[in-house]
């Protein structure tokens, strides 16, 4: 049948707005440069504006175009993956998750570029010791260098509920917490076993401690390392080779991996635990089911400092607290480990020396400073010229003059206690090791499938180094 | 002789009852549990029960309003997961037809090769295929874009779409063509004359089995799409379970929005569906 | 104007003509869409997997990795067990259904809702009742004095939820197929047997189930190629966890190219599925046709 010109136009209108519907790449207004910038959704709608705010002065300053696109971690993490597989890249990438998982391992794989001029122009304002994380080796070139920008870390932290051990009488005083190790871990034991005896109705299905030990859990490994220090144990020498298989390094593990299993199997810590994602810690303490939890970062109190059902802020500032990882088995101090977050630059993008320009102005003091205080001090700054701000040693100011019981403990922790980066940096089969989260699995193997702790921390040493010796 | 018939007859119908209710317990419970957590207030969140205490609107009203950072794109997400599924419906409906008067009305020399063809096509499962296609997608730069999804949509469910429309094509009378010849009609005047409208029942069939298909689509949206007001709906729902402080009630509100669209295109077309969907495959064999 | 010359011969325009009307071209016209589909993204993309699956050292690296074994015993469960307990439900409800009593129709149209829900609501909605802390299972068992079980963190119960779930959703469908069938027998039969006083047990074993048997071996057949490759459900309800115990292969997969940045090991973990999968498509080509 013939197409009347009235068809013909229907169908062409159709077409024209399906491509816009459907997302064909049209034409690009080629105006100049743009770049493309995968940005690391942040916990809470101001941390994202106050990026938004930066690209936007960014725009008007270097009269560019900038696509930035918010996605959750672990979403970005595929992403990331799947670009550089697919050789389909950003310009800038920011996962929270780039410095144990892609600075390493694409790093080695030479996909990613070479940012050393960009970290020089910088190095008078780093932390030194947050610097080691993105030196990594590659291995095509054989040699290590800068394929990272180090901007902002975490670290350990514990929160536990004031108002629940002042309930039972307990001391709920940070300071008044015992903290040598076995002291420790039996207060909360005895929390949780004088609220249920107190409330058996209310606090029935209460746990003291929520000890993430699953592995779908980044936290799991974080817990473990933290422990394995706490223990003397090491897993690698200061050149990236393994260690863990040395006798006092493996004696180390197995009592971790004990440890790990007792606690598990004594009743304090849920059972869901060995099944738990990153969030389930938090919202369990967020329920009240737990009294206390390790995490991380500090999500938990930035969390209840947004609540919109508090508006005076008494859970942030009355009901909870933070307080620091014990002392050792062996009396000796925590160590504590950061893990500093990451900028990369694809290698196949096409606007490195833009893409550097933009990390550059994005780590401007000023700037820099507004958008890590929308994140509510969830992450301490990588430069020393804004960790001396004032905010850091004393947190927010309650409405009734409260002072901040969580910001100045992380900040204590990354400026006066002893700590490290991970290292992931010294090899990338450490990486590896993390993907497949073989401590987690450990961990199973021992309170699910009832090993003893030997058998388990043997597999696991064992596969740790089938994993290092493919990667030459 | 009546009385023992009387008496199976009570038990029958008991024992069938029995089963029933067994039946529509297990069927139902999952779906109600989800409605319940949906107007559970956070606060009774984690208390179990049967039934809500104080139940409140308010997290569908977050969910309408984006009032809530996990549901800041909402509107987007549904409105994508829409799109997808209506152009798949389309092209689906449009290829099956096409195919389906082919492969039923026409005599031509590979046809036995099409029906194999459609049939590996149909059996493979779509996730053995979602890594290549991935790369492929890759490389023609169409990653994070509807129109790959959707490709990969009409790709699986054609099959069987075509496999339900020419079954049912088979047994329409031979008649059709030849009045269609006696007008003087070509081949594609009798397609669209004559054949589009004695067809209509299992295309509207597989129309919605076509939309029911992408909208459902889980595996293939998380590979192709990200970034959060491009995603659809059940990807975005399950970045949910990825973060600190998932409101699970939230999420159920979500989910329920989510599950309707689906759950009223069957009620309403459920005459086609069942009828159009079995035929294929009862007289396939 | 007439088709041919002078001299008898057609002409060159009603020689292509002719073409555009002969059967061949038209048969591939009408389904020249579906042939650039499935060429540009079923044939492709599988000669692309089956390139790259033809690295020796993935296959070294897979089986050499414990989790990958566990994989396969639990893809073997899942579609050995699940599947065959979902059809043998599937044939006895689809005699229940069969009963001409009108609320059991009413039955047949809500029984399919688990069909039509999407899978991400439904095993979000499981999930939350077999959360080991305040799920309503563990509150039901806790209520009647038993120990209440993390579901999700054992590697068993966790297979199981997946596999309950899988048979939720899909029973309904499998159902529908199978009444159909019991449907397409023809009512003499019954009633010859009626007259030889065979009872319900009897017509089942001589009448139904014959008749039924290659529908229900194919969609037996289907069913396992499909849950074969099922990534969603197991997916969303464990993730794999506790300890990478409970992937499947499609998991596996995903979690090797994707989490691990392994495309070759993805491709491969695939691959090791394909022999079996393309004999079931073998049979199944045999046995159908379109």
């Amino acid at each position: 049948m013939r197409q009347t010109r009235r068809e013909f136009l229907k169908t062409t209108a159709v077409g024209a707005g399906a491509t816009g519907a459907l997302g064909l790449p049209t034409a690009s207004r080629a105006q100049g440069q743009k770049l493309t910038v995968w940005w690391n959704k942040g916990y809470y709608p101001e941390e994202d504006a106050a990026m938004q705010k930066i690209v936007k002065e960014f725009e008007a300053q270097h009269k560019v175009e900038v696509d930035l696109s918010f996605t959750a971690q672990e979403d970005l993490l595929k992403k990331i993956t799947a670009a550089l597989i697919a050789r389909r890249v950003p310009d800038v990438a920011f996962c929270f998750y780039n410095d144990w998982q892609v600075v390493p391992k694409y790093g080695w794989e030479d996909k990613l570029a070479d940012v050393s001029d960009l970290i020089q122009a910088l190095r008078p304002r780093y932390n030194e010791k947050m610097l080691p994380v993105a030196y990594v080796m590659n291995g095509k070139t054989k040699k290590r260098s800068y394929y990272g920008v180090p901007i902002e870390a975490q670290t350990m932290h514990i929160h536990y509920w004031r108002d629940m051990l002042r309930e039972v009488g307990m001391a709920d005083d940070p300071a008044k917490v015992p903290m040598k190790w076995d002291d420790y871990w039996t207060y909360w034991k005895k929390a949780q076993d004088a609220l249920r005896k107190k409330d058996p109705a209310k606090y029935g299905k209460l746990y003291g401690i929520g000890m993430t030990e699953s592995t779908r859990a980044s936290d799991t490994l974080y817990n473990f390392e933290m422990a394995l220090l706490s223990f003397n144990g090491e897993t690698m020498d200061k050149d990236g080779k393994i260690v863990a298989d040395q006798p006092k390094n493996r004696e180390a593990i197995v009592k971790t991996l004990k440890w790990f299993g007792e606690l598990f199997t004594s009743g304090y810590v849920p059972p869901d635990a060995t099944n738990w994602t990153d969030g389930d810690n938090n919202a369990g303490f967020h329920s009240r089911t737990i009294v206390m939890t390790p995490n991380p970062s500090q999500s938990i109190p930035a969390a209840q400092f947004f609540n919109k059902d508090d508006p005076e802020k008494k859970n942030y500032f009355d009901n909870m607290a933070t307080i620091e990882w014990p002392d050792g088995p062996d009396g000796k101090k925590a160590r504590y480990l950061s893990a500093v977050k990451t900028i990369i630059v694809p290698k196949d993008s096409k606007n490195q020396k833009l893409a550097k320009d933009f990390i550059a102005f994005v780590v401007e003091k000023g700037r820099f400073t507004e958008y890590i205080k929308a994140a509510n001090g969830r992450w301490f700054p990588a430069f020393n010229d804004m960790a001396v701000d004032p905010f850091w040693r004393a947190g927010h100011k309650g409405p009734k003059g409260q002072k901040d019981p969580h910001v100045p403990v992380a900040t204590t922790i990354f400026l006066d206690r002893e700590n490290k980066v991970f290292e992931h940096y010294k090899n990338p089969a450490f990486s590896q090791v993390y993907d497949e989260n073989v401590w987690g699995k450990a961990m199973a193997r021992i309170v699910i499938d009832k090993w003893p702790p030997e058998k388990a921390g043997d597999e696991a040493i064992e596969r740790m180094k089938a994993i290092f010796a493919s990667y030459k | 002789m009546n009385k023992p018939r009387r008496r199976t007859q009570r038990g029958l119908r008991l024992g069938l009852s029995a089963v029933a209710i067994v039946i529509l317990v297990w069927t139902f419970f999952p779906v109600y549990y989800m409605l319940l957590l949906s107007f559970t207030p956070t606060e009774d969140l984690f208390q179990p029960g049967f039934y809500v205490e104080h139940p409140t609107v308010r997290n569908y009203i977050y969910t309408m309003g984006q009032d809530n950072p996990f549901v800041r794109y909402f509107w987007h997400q549904i409105g994508n997961s829409l799109v997808v599924a209506l152009w798949s419906m389309v092209l689906v409906g449009a290829i099956a037809s096409l195919g389906s008067f082919a492969m039923a009305r026409m005599q031509f020399r590979f046809r036995r090769f099409v029906s194999g063809l459609t049939l590996f096509t149909y059996v493979i499962p779509s996730s053995f295929l979602a890594i290549p296609f991935f790369k492929m997608m890759g490389d023609y730069d169409l990653i994070d874009t509807k129109l790959s999804l959707i490709l990969a949509m009409v790709t699986f469910a054609s099959p069987y779409a075509l496999w339900v429309l020419s079954d049912y094509a088979r047994s329409l009378p031979p008649e059709i063509e030849e009045a269609g010849a006696i007008d003087g009609a070509g081949t594609i005047a009798t397609f669209i004359h004559l054949y589009l409208p004695l067809v209509r029942p299992p295309l509207i069939a597989i129309g919605t089995y076509a939309f029911l298909y992408a909208w459902n689509e889980y595996l293939y949206a998380l590979l192709l799409l990200t970034g959060e007001p491009r995603v659809t709906l059940p990807v975005a729902m399950s970045n949910f379970l990825t973060t600190d402080n998932a409101p699970w009630n939230l999420l159920m509100a979500v989910s329920t929005v989510y599950a309707i669209p689906p759950v009223v295109l069957y009620y309403c077309f459920k005459r086609y569906l069942v009828s159009g969907l079995v035929s294929g495959a009862v007289s396939g064999t | 104007m007439s088709s041919t010359t002078r001299e008898g011969r057609p002409r060159a325009s009603s020689r292509v003509a002719q073409l555009l009307r002969s059967r061949t071209t038209q048969g591939f016209l009408f389904t020249a869409p579906l042939l650039v589909l499935f060429g540009a993204f079923v044939i492709y993309p599988m000669a692309f997997g089956v390139w790259y699956a033809l690295d020796v050292d993935s296959y070294r690296a897979l089986f050499s990795d414990p989790t990958f074994r566990q994989t396969v015993t639990n893809t073997l469960w899942y579609v050995g067990f699940a599947v065959n307990v979902k059809l043998f439900l599937a044939l006895l409800l689809s005699g229940i259904l069969d009963f001409p009593f009108r609320w059991i129709r009413i039955l047949a149209a809500l029984f399919l809702i688990p069909w039509a829900v999407p899978a991400l609501p439904g095993i979000l909605s499981f999930r939350w009742m077999l959360n080991s802390q305040w799920g309503i299972f563990n509150h039901l068992l806790t209520k009647l004095g038993l120990e209440s079980v993390p579901w999700l963190a054992r590697h068993d119960t966790a297979l199981g939820a997946v596999m309950v779930f899988h048979i939720w959703k899909y029973l309904p469908f499998w159902t529908i197929i199978l009444l159909a069938g019991r449907r397409a027998i023809p009512s003499e039969l019954y009633e010859a047997t009626a007259i030889d006083g065979a009872s319900a047990f009897q017509n089942f074993v001589y009448v139904t189930f014959p008749l039924l048997r290659n529908l229900y071996l194919i969609c037996t057949l289907l069913s396992m190629v499909f849950t074969l490759g099922d990534f969603t459900v197991p997916w969303l309800m464990t993730g794999g966890a506790p300890g990478d115990s409970t992937h499947v292969l499609a998991t596996l997969a995903y979690r090797y190219t994707f989490q691990m940045g392994r495309l070759e090991w993805g491709l491969a973990t695939f691959a090791v599925a394909l022999p079996v999968t393309l004999g079931f498509i073998g049979l199944l080509l045999r046995w159908v046709k379109i």
